[in-house]
């Protein structure tokens, strides 16, 4: 039987009657209401259909890459002939490099980051702590359109030589800053760090607005502890931001001017590569390593920890259960960021950087996998005991903690420094970050879209279909990405156009291909995905204000929530997870009703402030 | 009734985002036959020296004005008259020569059908290793699939990579003008030309570096055939032959049997004469004199300074500030040679003698390949051949050889972050 | 009712299939490549080490999270949620625990780190920077070629008769190291251009080169690897023909190497060269 059954209808006809109080008064625009808004939801849901774009564009670049490891040198369908009749419609080496520096820099910078804080995070904050806004709703809109700058210039790079930058998403000096060492060192190179800047302009204004917001405009009762996971992990994520960012953008301007004005900050006395003039040089190449990985370490928690938040809300809503630990996971997500902060360099080990400073890396890392575990520990906890309702988004919830444990434990191998020698930069690293990102931060946000759908258009999404999308996903997923971890073993490195004229690699065609038929697979399952999408958007059943029976804040808005989104004043009782709880007959007690009453139902009007 | 602004908002936004993405998946076609890309040279040629002469009115005389139209009405016409005459000839060479997925060897050319069938077509991929299509896997990005030097990548690389169709070859053991030797082929292959964007093959199986020899050969010869064709266009004889080569049938047989009599085997001044007679052409090398290294070297110098004439090139200090040319500036004095190695629409690049400090020499690097290099010069880039006795040569070997290390005195070494025990 | 519990099926094949992958693993071919080096099999250990500790670590964690999810089904259980928001003690218990697990990994690896890349053995006879032959503990030996990497091949240096690098008597060759067998030997490894990255899987090597640095690595190839040879990977992007740095390295006898070296030499210097015309006929 579907979920449905949690749903509750009823109150899909008081939402006509609602009087939305903010509404009045301003007629806005077609422009006002829905390009330039400044209604956080808005904001979210343009960030959320600008991010599932760019995941299309995305996905297909990955197929790009898959293709050519399953049928190198043959011909690229489709596109080989416009692109490439030069050489008979066989991809260019230098496409590929394009094909997986974009793939990366699509899914990183205009996907995972940005569908986390932009789309869920404006979505989720103020609803999940109470406020009807923002607490700087211009900021907030800026946030979303310095988003287009960054996707005009990361959509340049594609037209220019070489149809993409190709120094790879880390970008490292030299190759990224000599213009002649690679054709997609030139402009696209250029437009790729021009992009990177306008993402970071976007995250800074967004950080700064969550932490403003979380810090200053919860509703009454709403204290610290009281918030969801999901908020702590967007409110971390902010931190990790707004500290680790700067970095980012410096060294990118950095770069930048090595690359205009030749300043040679990241590239040694004389560089030269493709007989190019040598350049004065005299700084170097590590330094920028340095400084990237000092933001891009702390920007893999920026893409997990909210997702890790989002699993929590999820799990115990559809375990009907407590959350396992609330306090030990707010530490733990915390110790995440700090300590995120100091094992930058365990993607050095092998770089040239001193190797007793890779010592204390490992140290710091091998502790930082120790707040991960906490939480596996206490996501089973939350499962252990409950009633396990098996709705489509507890489905990708519980496959994030399925997904992650294998992420985490992977992280171990490459935190052993010796190890790591013979791992670095094969496929076990892109195992590893793969079920992280993908099968954990991906699965999250599908289970969220799922979960959160009723709540931003009001409808629910076809549950039958979101379980054959589920299933679907998940065994092409694990078709795709398990074996990597196989081939990691061989040593088989990442990056490479043609690893099969290597004999230590040349056997490990036949297991690519089945992982590149699985890839096409997965994206073809999100098809279902996105007809689902579309489809419930406009013709699922209506959904009510809270279909899941859930305790957070948000599930006492109408569905979806009109500008200033509550339509009363939400006042926080009790913590946001207290299902089951033996005070009430049901089997949740959201956070906003008051306590000692008889109640009967978690839609039941609350009133009117 | 007030509506609530979240009620047609998520539609409108749908909307507006899906009509985006099925604009973005636009139409797409594709043939499944390889062919050799037409050749856009001639093309680009003319136009350029087109634009430079509309350049050049704006400067010249009243009385040569007249003059430069009518060199560009002629130019004009002949560019008007180029897309007939590139399907007449590339009708004709792709009748003799195949296609990229199936080539045909003709037996005048001596080739090994075998070879060429393993070097040319897709690349085919299985897991004991590749046994097909070696070209494409290995050269096509830079070469280009015509072997015309236009690959996808050639437009970054300095220098740019060869262009086969000239029958051009810089370091070979044969004199100016000659062919290359397979084994010049099969060393430059396995040693690639340290220097420059050609990296080595020499891991590759011994067969396999014998079959892209033999195909380059092939697309050598196929590319002077066409360069004939087309600069022979409007003679007599040739006209006929081409009208009746492209009749189809065994009519049009005659003439092609003659085009190839004439072009390919005809001991003067067929395509293949020089081909034929590279094995003969090696120059020899004489016996290295008698003397101390230090005394060659100072000799050496001698003649580099001196009536070598080395320095106007590779400058005072031999690091290859003396002149300049470039490649790719079609208004250079240079031989025609120059003008045509590379595709003209690319970017002009810099031909700059070697800096002979850096450790780096370019091309084979053996003491009997620099020998050679200066006993006849580079061909194809204007490095001359000194007026020397061919027994001197070799001093100046052993100073060039000498160059890099001649201030280099092995001093300490620095102290390292290492520790042993 | 009560089938909404099979679902917890799918959740129980990650750890059949996680398990059984690596099981079938080097029927498959796909396992650590053979190891030549007298070091490799400390890292080979570790990673063996790490993979059954976390591989016990993921079976426990994704059975308790089937069986809790098969157990605690809402349709088929009617028992009553264990209302609770954790418990002090296990939090305790499961952090002491991995805890002292992961510095266990953390401190039972550093010697293997340090004897790669920190501390090079001096042989028993070395030759120190300065050219003189001793026997002194701590001169590091001297390396026996230099590997510079440059877009897209591994530029090879050999000393030469001085055992000096960069001088007149250098022996050039391009992508084919010979290296001599049970020798506990030296490479100086840069880069002419990019970033590079020296990979020796067989050996359990990896270097990135950079530009303007100098790096060394050095291993030892044990007794039965010789006259074989083994990949060269450059493993750092490098531009667009990355994938093209593809070198070898060849295990030789001791006399097999300095016939090579001889051979390289004879190359080098030869003024004469027997005339083509019979491989113009196979």
């Amino acid at each position: 039987m579907s979920s449905h059954a949690l749903g509750d209808h009823g109150h899909a006809a008081h939402a006509h009657d609602l009087h939305d109080h903010a509404a009045h008064g301003h007629q806005m625009s077609f422009i006002g209401k829905y390009i330039f808004s400044r209604d956080h939801k808005i904001i979210g849901l343009q960030f959320l259909f600008s991010t599932l774009l760019w995941f299309i564009v995305g996905g297909l670049l990955a197929l790009g890459i898959r293709w050519q490891l399953a049928y190198p040198w043959s011909k690229l369908p489709i596109l080989g002939d416009m692109l490439f009749s030069g050489e008979a419609g066989q991809m260019s080496p230098e496409f590929y490099t394009a094909l997986f520096t974009m793939h990366a820099t699509v899914m990183i910078f205009l996907v995972i980051i940005p569908i986390l804080a932009g789309a869920f995070g404006n979505f989720l904050i103020p609803l999940m702590i109470g406020a009807d806004d923002m607490a700087f709703p211009t900021l907030n809109m800026l946030s979303y359109w310095f988003m287009w700058p960054a996707f005009v210039c990361f959509g340049m790079t594609f037209l220019t030589a070489g149809h993409g930058a190709g120094s790879g998403w880390t970008s490292y000096p030299p190759l990224s800053v000599i213009e002649s060492a690679a054709p997609a060192s030139g402009m696209a190179q250029t437009w790729w760090l021009l992009g990177v800047t306008f993402v970071g302009v976007s995250s800074m204004l967004g950080s700064v607005n969550y932490m403003t917001t979380i810090i200053q405009m919860r509703a009454p009762g709403m204290t610290m502890f009281r918030m969801p996971m999901t908020i702590w992990g967007m409110f971390i994520t902010a931190i990790l931001q707004a500290f680790a960012l700067p970095v980012l953008t410096a060294a990118g301007f950095m770069q930048l001017l090595d690359r205009v004005w030749d300043t040679g900050f990241f590239v040694a006395e004389g560089a030269t590569a493709n007989n190019a003039a040598a350049m004065s040089g005299g700084g170097q190449p590590l330094l920028w390593q340095h400084l990237f990985w000092f933001y891009s370490h702390p920007a893999v928690y920026i893409m997990i920890l909210p997702a890790m938040g989002m699993v929590s809300d999820m799990i115990a809503c559809f375990a009907r259960k407590p959350l396992f630990g609330y306090k030990p996971m707010v530490y733990s997500i915390s110790g995440i960021a700090g300590l995120g902060f100091i094992v930058w360099g365990h993607h050095m080990f092998v770089s040239g950087m001193n190797p007793v400073l890779g010592v204390t890396f490992m140290l710091a890392t091998m502790m930082i996998a120790l707040p991960s575990a906490i939480k596996v520990f206490n996501w089973l906890g939350t499962i252990w005991g409950g009633k396990i309702h098996f709705t489509t988004p507890m489905l990708f919830a519980v496959a994030f903690v399925s997904m992650f444990i294998i992420g985490g434990l992977s992280g171990i191998y490459m935190a052993a420094t010796p190890v790591d020698i013979f791992i670095h930069d094969t496929y076990f690293i892109v195992a590893h970050f793969h079920y992280v990102l993908f099968s954990g931060t991906a699965m999250a946000v599908m289970g969220a879209i799922y979960f959160w759908f009723p709540k931003m258009f009001g409808r629910m999404m076809h549950d039958g279909w979101g379980k054959v999308h589920f299933l679907l996903t998940f065994i092409f997923l694990n078709g795709t990405f398990y074996p990597m971890h196989l081939l990691g073993m061989v040593g088989f490195p990442r990056r490479l156009a043609d690893p099969y004229h290597y004999e230590t690699f040349a056997h490990l065609l036949p297991m690519n291909q089945f992982m590149t038929w699985c890839a096409i697979g997965m994206v073809a399952t999100q098809i279902i995905f996105a007809i689902n999408f579309f489809y419930s958007m406009f013709y699922g059943p209506k959904a009510g204000r809270n279909p899941w029976h859930a305790n957070g804040l948000e599930w006492c808005a109408p569905s979806p929530p009109g500008h200033g989104n509550f339509d009363f004043q939400p006042i926080v009782y009790r913590g946001p997870y207290e299902y089951g709880s033996p005070e009430t007959d049901e089997d949740y007690y959201p956070q906003w009703h008051p306590p000692k009453q008889g109640e009967s139902s978690g839609g039941e009007e609350p009133k009117p402030h | 009734m007030k509506r609530t602004l979240s009620k047609a908002r998520p539609s409108v936004l749908a909307l507006v985002t899906l009509a985006a993405s099925l604009a973005s998946l636009a139409g797409c076609d594709q043939s499944s036959q390889a062919y050799f890309t037409a050749t856009s040279a001639p093309k680009a040629e003319i136009q350029r020296s087109i634009d430079r002469l509309d350049a050049s009115l704006a400067t010249a005389k009243d009385e040569q004005k007249e003059d430069i139209r009518t060199s560009i009405k002629n130019l004009e016409e002949e560019l008007g008259a180029l897309p007939e005459k590139q399907r007449i000839v590339t009708t004709i060479v792709d009748a003799m020569f195949g296609t990229p997925d199936k080539p045909i060897v003709l037996s005048a050319t001596g080739l090994d059908a075998n070879k060429i069938r393993l070097a040319a077509g897709p690349t085919t991929a299985n897991q004991d290793g590749n046994t097909g299509g070696l070209y494409r896997r290995h050269c096509v990005h830079c070469h280009g699939v015509a072997g015309n030097g236009a690959g996808p990548t050639a437009e970054f690389l300095n220098p740019y990579p060869r262009d086969f169709r000239h029958g051009w070859f810089k370091f070979k053991s044969t004199g100016i003008n000659e062919k290359p030797t397979d084994d010049d082929l099969r060393r430059i292959l396995r040693e690639g030309i340290n220097g420059t964007a050609m990296p080595s093959f020499k891991l590759l199986p011994a067969a396999e570096i014998d079959a892209l020899v033999e195909y380059v050969k092939y697309l050598s010869i196929r590319g002077e055939v066409e360069n004939t064709l087309y600069k022979r266009f409007d003679d007599d004889g040739i006209k006929e032959m081409l009208a009746g080569a492209m009749k189809g049938g065994e009519a049009g047989d005659e003439f092609r049997a003659l085009i190839i009599e004439d072009l390919l085997s005809d001991e003067a001044t067929g395509v293949m004469a020089t081909w034929k007679r590279a094995n003969e052409r090696i120059v020899e090398v004489v016996p290295r004199p008698e003397v101390s290294s230090e005394e060659s070297i100072q000799k050496g110098r001698e003649i580099f300074y001196g009536k070598g004439g080395c320095v106007q090139c590779h400058g005072d200090s031999a690091m290859g500030d003396g002149q300049t040319y470039y490649v790719n500036d079609i208004d250079a004095t240079r031989s025609n040679a120059i003008k045509q190695l590379v595709n003209p629409s690319f970017p002009m690049q810099a031909l700059k003698p070697r800096n002979l400090r850096y450790t780096v020499i370019r091309g084979p690097s053996r003491d009997i390949d620099l020998y050679r290099r200066l006993r006849n010069g580079i061909d194809a880039v204007g490095m001359p051949a000194p007026t020397i006795p061919p027994e001197e040569v070799w001093h100046l070997v052993d100073y060039v050889k000498s160059l890099p290390y001649e201030f280099n005195e092995p001093g300490p070494t620095q102290s390292e972050n290492t520790r042993a025990n | 009712m009560g089938k909404a519990k099979y679902w917890s099926i799918v959740y129980l094949m990650v750890p059949i299939f996680g398990v059984g992958l690596f099981v079938a693993a080097p029927a498959l071919r796909m396992w650590l490549p053979a190891d030549v080096s007298e070091h490799g099999h400390t890292i080979d250990h570790l990673f063996v080490f790490i993979m059954y500790l976390t591989g016990a670590v993921f079976v426990a964690t994704e059975c308790a999270l089937v069986w809790y999810l098969w157990k605690y089904d809402s349709k088929s259980n009617p028992a009553p949620t264990k209302f609770t928001h954790g418990s002090h003690s296990l939090e305790v218990v499961w952090t002491i625990l991995p805890a002292a697990t992961l510095l266990f990994i953390a401190i039972y690896q550093i010697n293997a780190w340090a004897d790669q890349k920190l501390v090079r053995r001096a042989p028993v006879e070395s030759v120190g920077p300065d050219g003189v032959r001793g026997t002194a503990d701590d001169v590091p030996k001297a390396p026996i070629a230099e590997v510079t990497g440059r877009q897209f091949e591994w530029r090879i240096r050999y000393p030469g008769p001085d055992g000096v690098l960069h001088t007149r008597d250098d022996l050039l060759d391009v992508n084919d190291l010979h290296i001599p067998v049970d020798e506990e030997l030296v490479l100086v490894i840069k880069s002419e251009d990019v970033l590079h990255s020296f990979f020796l899987p067989n050996f359990r090597v990896k270097q990135d080169v950079v530009p303007g640095m100098k790096q060394k690595v050095w291993f030892k190839a044990v007794k039965g690897s010789e006259g074989r040879s083994y990949d060269l990977v450059c493993a750092e992007l490098c531009g667009w023909g990355h994938y093209k740095m593809k070198g070898r390295v060849t295990v030789d006898t001791q006399s097999d190497y300095r016939a090579w070296l001889e051979k390289l030499s004879f190359e080098q210097h030869k003024t004469s060269e027997p005339p083509p015309a019979t491989a113009e006929e196979q």
